[in-house]
């Protein structure tokens, strides 16, 4: 980003801060081990662990072999786990089975990311693009790589739909080639562009009161 | 608003409420981001496997 461009989204408002201040990375702890490798634990780093006990301590509040008939706190984790496993059978049927653990868990990190940070004066890791692009180019080279492995050269011709007349195909397999590599920028993109979108509109609204 | 007083610190609950609804607004757009990742990435998983 241009410097001229970034004064105007940092520009101070009538209130004497900006609206963007509240996605600023800031260095908590600064760790510079070698001179061009930041592993400063920063704000984003705090609520990303944040996310992750909760993730990792949200079964445990729970009996440990669930109650036959569920409670309030064991209902609102039957509801989630049916959930994800509704859309997991529905789209991907009995296959679907071995990839419910991942999908489970990517969910309930999203969520308990974005919930998280529906509290004032927390951080939201999902409104940056380190984040929702590094979760959506893993996912995208994720699947490339099952993709291969399991059909191997074959897979190429995804990029070719049958029944396509000879000259309309090379106009055909440069679209479909595109629309690939589109999948993880809209996977990324949606949310980090919600996510921000949604926080903005809160500042704004609330610098009106 | 609310620090000018008089009938603009009336007028300051026009923004309260229209921020209330949109904190609902914005708890539904957490969930429905969440799950739409999700929705999507399984769907890539599963052309991934089936080729059409």
């Amino acid at each position: 980003m241009s410097n001229s461009s970034y004064n105007l989204l940092a520009q101070d408002n009538v209130l004497g801060f900006s609206f963007f201040d509240q996605f600023e990375i800031l260095r908590l702890v600064d760790l510079h081990i070698v001179d061009n490798l930041d592993l400063s634990i920063t704000n984003s780093t705090v609520f990303l662990l944040v996310a992750f006990f909760l993730l990792f301590f949200l079964f445990k509040g729970n009996n440990e072999n669930g109650n036959i008939v569920p409670g309030r706190y064991q209902s609102i984790l039957e509801g989630v786990y049916v959930l994800v496993y509704d859309m997991v059978k529905e789209n991907m049927g009995k296959d679907g089975a071995r990839y419910f653990p991942f999908m489970l868990s990517l969910f309930l990190f999203l969520l308990i990311i974005n919930f998280v940070g529906l509290i004032p004066y927390t951080f939201t890791p999902t409104s940056h693009g380190a984040i929702s692009f590094g979760l959506s180019i893993s996912i995208f080279v994720g699947c490339t790589v099952i993709a291969f492995s399991t059909h191997g050269m074959d897979y190429f011709s995804m990029f070719f739909p049958p029944g396509v007349a000879a000259p309309i195909a090379g106009f055909l397999v440069a679209v479909e080639i595109i629309s690939y590599f589109a999948k993880p920028v809209s996977l990324g993109l949606r949310l980090a562009a919600n996510i921000t979108a949604g926080h903005l509109l809160f500042t704004i609204l609330a610098s009106f009161i | 608003m609310l620090m000018a007083g008089g009938a603009l610190a009336v007028g300051s609950l026009f923004p309260l409420a229209i921020t209330f609804f949109i904190t609902v607004l914005e708890t539904a757009v957490a969930f429905i981001q969440a799950y739409v990742f999700c929705l999507l990435t399984i769907i890539y998983l599963n052309d991934s496997f089936y080729l059409h």
